[in-house]
């Protein structure tokens, strides 16, 4: 059981990580900086992914206990609400008819549409894990250096966030609402 | 700037890891309540503009 617990917050790391990285090879392809509503829901989606390093990084130490189960899948749950109300929200802004929406569309839906699916599907699958601690049995697996690399990954994703939105924004406090350049190299204010 | 700032305390709580859990817990929560202070500026932002 501990096990499993671990081998999903492995999976839920790294899929919530290749949506990211799925958001900036949308963003430099097409070459559209994200809006801050954009920029919102990628902060939510990387604090979400903070619970289940937090149940790696608890399970990496001594035995997974059900406690840092239950923050790890709280912190999800925190984080998935506030993703899905940013992105709901983005979604009403775009849904009269003819409106071409914000950005390119992958795969028939806009990226917030998809991000309103991926955070719905992290508040269920957290769910599961929080009903599933009354099987709970704590067991001690060596995931070390599995839960050691996802972190950093977490954290290099962290960064390049970091960079991509200085670049984006310059030395301006906001994001303006519709970017279409990079502020800190184009010199306008 | 602000967003910035935001992915720094969550980078920071994800860091946290050789202090304790209460101190990921409240960078997390920080990093959270920022954002959502942030999301509820965005919305009510242009209204008082508008009004």
């Amino acid at each position: 059981m501990t096990l499993l617990y671990l081998l999903a917050a492995l999976a839920n790391v790294w899929v919530l990580l290749a949506i990211l990285a799925a958001a900036f090879v949308a963003q430099f392809s097409a070459g559209e900086p994200p809006c801050p509503l954009c920029v919102m829901q990628r902060i939510a989606m990387m604090l979400a992914a903070l619970g289940p390093c937090h149940i790696l990084l608890a399970g990496s130490r001594a035995a997974l206990g059900a406690r840092d189960v239950g923050i790890g899948a709280g912190m999800t749950v925190l984080a998935s609400l506030l993703g899905a109300a940013i992105s709901i929200r983005q979604i009403l802004l775009h849904i009269l008819p003819n409106d071409p929406g914000f950005g390119m569309p992958v795969m028939g839906y806009h990226l917030y549409t998809w991000a309103a699916i991926a955070f719905a599907c992290m508040i269920g699958t957290s769910g599961l894990q929080l009903i599933g601690l009354a099987w709970f049995q704590p067991q001690a697996h060596r995931v070390s250096l599995l839960a050691r690399t996802s972190c950093i990954a977490v954290a290099l994703m962290l960064v390049a966030n970091i960079l991509s939105v200085v670049a984006e924004a310059g030395f301006a406090w906001k994001l303006p609402d519709n970017p279409t350049t990079y502020l800190l190299f184009s010199g306008r204010p | 700037m602000i967003y910035a700032g935001l992915m720094l305390v969550a980078l920071a709580a994800l860091a946290a890891d050789w202090l304790n859990t209460p101190l990921r817990a409240c960078l997390f929560l920080a990093a959270l309540i920022a954002t959502v202070v942030s999301f509820g500026l965005d919305i009510t932002m242009p209204l008082t503009i508008s009004l």
